[in-house]
């Protein structure tokens, strides 16, 4: 199952999300794919887009977590990009704005690296 | 023709965008900026952040965005998207702090015309158009807004030439040094090529770093005469004082939500006060929304009584702020103090204290109906359950009790002791943890050799730093409790727990005293300590006692030490958000609703039956 489109631009990987719900469902696998994605990624500046995204749970948050984790072994960052009130909600709620950047705008965030 | 010309001009640059800066900690404001973020700390019972957003409606701005670091969510569900207000509002979550510039500089693409910033903590009636006409007039690039103050040393100094123009600026200087009495208010109006003079992904400062870099580059740099309404709030007694000084008439311009019963007494039409309290209150007194005030308490104005307050009878409350979802003990006496839920704040001494009586002060908040249906019929069915499951397991469980004699010495269950929803608090940079009932003992069968208990720390140490310690191939387990734990069995006496009440079915996993002590005292860090992940992790304490949480459900044994930290304190948050949130939060909020326990129900009952994970 595809679970993001990319694109790439000024050296900066755009993740597009492309799950209304990310959830426990296609938490493991996205995992599997992120955590590759990031390994074999020549360039390790990554944002993450979440404008489809109308919900996530913690299995999802958990995943990105992980692949945070492993880009920063590598020097690299994930930028989050686009959340929708709710999921805004969760990321300030659960305090993980203070480890993932996160803008409103793509301009802004690739002008971040 | 030419003055229609210039009038379009005129009206086409008169839109203005503004930036509302709310992201400090409001550290001078300690301990009522622990649950409150400071621009959120109410001024006559709204937040300065609404007075502020207030004003820049009334001057016709209409896209507003404010930058948030401290309890952001408290902000973002009071505005939302700004559409209750008829504006469009938007925020900026800052990772750290990036001070004041470095926070516009960040979010650069926003500000494609002319904008004014202005701090989310203050309170003031300044007239933004006219500061703005000011500001098209000079054709200037930067104009910051100034006042004329008796004593200026505890603020930024400006000094200007015969045409206002900016020449210099002073940080708190001695009286005698003092080069002028204007002083900076924090509000400015900039154009966006300011910008490009802020370098990016730095943390800079408008006043100390960006203004005198203005100076030196010689950007048209005016200031902007007005003798509004400014008023600062740094510590306790500035913030009291101005509460008391609008209530006492001192500030003009303002009016109350709430209905003038008498001279100078303003109630909530929903709050509810006994009439003799009513009848001899001395004003100025404001009560806030659903408050409830009992018979024979003394109001001495002025008072300010917050949003679902609750006073026992024959309290005293003497020129004081009670904050909102406080709860007053009986006879307590209240006199020159801010109040919150825990904190007494005394503000001619200066001097606070943490009230842990609940008999004194305590969280009040008005629970709803649907919450009360909720709450009733997940405890039956808790109880329930818990009832007819140990009814149906008493033979299995007698079979497991004497395999567990058979298999290894030692009693049968292994009864821990874990921390009952411990309270905590942070003071500084320390963590307290206020045991307030006695630690849940827990009964689960016994998997271990008799002395693993004593092994533990040294075990721990040698496998992995943090807690949540799973080690495989664990020798301290026995053979059949090797079975028990692959199959959760030995979890289940824990039903004995939930029939007590010590816990619901759904909820968070507690964790032993050691390892909550760990969790606490070194946090949750990556190996080089670059994702700090403690704040997150520490949210779990906040939750509610259960056996089948997110993560027991999702995967068990098979997770991280930190996707289980984002289980746990995900579903402490999810319990714990209040009615006013639920609505904004969709799908979220289905967890706390009856049908949302019994989906996290059949969840975990499913995967333990698939054994996930454990495997």
């Amino acid at each position: 199952m595809n679970y993001y489109d990319l694109t790439e631009e000024n050296g900066v990987v755009l993740v597009d999300l492309l799950q209304k719900r990310a959830t426990m469902e296609v938490s493991k696998e996205f995992k599997e794919a992120f955590l590759n994605l990031i390994e074999t990624s020549p360039s390790k500046n990554f944002i993450l887009d979440f404008g489809k995204v109308e919900f996530v749970d913690s299995s999802f948050l958990g995943a990105i977590v992980s692949g945070l984790k492993k880009i920063t072994a590598l020097k690299g960052d994930i930028k989050i990009l686009g959340l929708q009130p709710p999921v805004r909600a969760m990321f300030e709620l659960t305090r993980l704005y203070k480890v993932f950047e996160i803008f409103e705008n793509k301009n802004d965030a690739i002008a971040s690296y | 023709m030419i003055i229609l010309q210039l009038k379009r001009e005129l009206n086409k640059s008169n839109t203005l965008k503004a930036m509302i800066l709310a992201a400090g900690m409001g550290s001078r404001l300690m301990p009522l900026t622990l649950t409150i973020p400071k621009p959120m700390l109410p001024i006559v019972n709204k937040p300065s952040l609404e007075h502020i957003v207030e004003l820049c409606k009334r001057h016709g701005i209409k896209d507003i965005k404010i930058n948030l670091y401290h309890l952001p969510e408290q902000v973002d569900h009071f505005f939302r998207d700004g559409k209750d207000f008829g504006l469009n509002i938007s925020y900026s979550i800052e990772k750290k702090l990036w001070g004041t510039a470095g926070g516009i500089k960040r979010i650069a693409s926003f500000f494609d015309e002319t904008f004014v910033v202005l701090m989310g903590d203050g309170l003031t009636n300044i007239d933004l158009t006219k500061m703005l006409e000011y500001h098209r007039a000079n054709k200037s690039k930067a104009t910051i807004a100034v006042k004329y103050v008796d004593d200026p040393t505890q603020y930024g100094v400006v000094v200007v030439d015969g045409n206002n123009a900016i020449k210099s600026f002073q940080e708190k200087p001695k009286r005698e040094e003092a080069l002028s009495n204007l002083i900076n208010l924090g509000i400015y109006i900039l154009e966006p090529e300011i910008l490009d003079l802020i370098p990016p992904k730095t943390e800079y400062d408008f006043g100390k770093e960006l203004f005198p870099l203005l100076l030196e580059k010689g950007f048209p740099f005016f200031a902007y005469h007005t003798d509004a309404e400014w008023d600062d709030i740094g510590g306790l007694k500035d913030y009291w004082r101005v509460n008391m000084d609008v209530m006492n008439g001192k500030v003009p311009g303002y009016s109350f939500d709430a209905k003038e019963i008498r001279p100078g007494i303003f109630v909530h039409p929903t709050a509810k006060v006994d009439k003799k309290t009513l009848e001899r209150a001395i004003g100025p007194v404001l009560i806030g929304k659903n408050s409830d005030i009992s018979e024979s308490v003394d109001l001495i104005g002025p008072v300010i009584i917050g949003d679902e307050v609750s006073i026992e009878k024959k309290a005293t409350i003497d020129s004081s702020i009670i904050l909102s979802n406080t709860w007053v003990g009986p006879g307590v006496e209240i006199k020159e103090s801010v109040v919150n839920k825990n904190y007494h704040l005394s503000v001619p001494n200066n001097y606070g204290v943490f009230i842990d009586d609940p008999k004194i002060l305590k969280t009040h908040r008005i629970i709803s109906v649907n919450e009360r249906i909720n709450q009733f019929m997940i405890n039956v069915t808790d109880r329930i359950v818990a009832a007819l499951m140990l009814l149906f397991l008493s033979i299995p469980f007698t079979i497991i009790a004497i395999l567990i004699k058979l298999d290894s010495p030692g009693p049968i269950f292994y009864v821990s002791k874990r921390l009952r929803s411990p309270k905590i608090d942070k003071q500084g940079k320390h963590w307290y943890v206020y045991l307030k009932e006695q630690a849940v003992k827990y009964y689960v069968f016994r998997t271990m050799y008799t002395d693993a208990d004593k092994r533990v720390k040294d075990l721990k140490n040698k496998y992995e730093g943090g807690p949540f310690v799973k080690i495989e191939n664990d020798p301290r387990i026995t053979k059949i409790g090797n079975f028990l734990r692959k199959t959760s069995i030995d979890e289940l006496p824990l039903f004995i727990n939930v029939l007590k009440g010590d816990m619901s079915f759904v909820g968070i996993w507690a964790l032993p005293t050691y390892e909550a002590e760990s969790l606490l005292t070194s946090g949750l860090k990556s190996e080089g300590g670059e994702i700090d992940l403690s704040e997150m992790a520490h949210l779990r304490f906040e939750g509610k006692l259960g056996i089948a949480g997110f993560w027991q459900a999702r995967g068990r044994s098979a997770l991280t030490a930190e996707e289980r930290a984002i289980h746990d304190s995900m579903q402490s948050v999810l319990t714990n958000l209040d009615s006013k949130q639920l609505d904004y939060l969709g799908e979220y909020a289905e967890f706390q609703t009856y049908k949302g326990y019994l989906k996290m129900l059949w969840e975990t009952f499913a995967a333990v039956i698939k054994r996930t994970g454990a495997e």
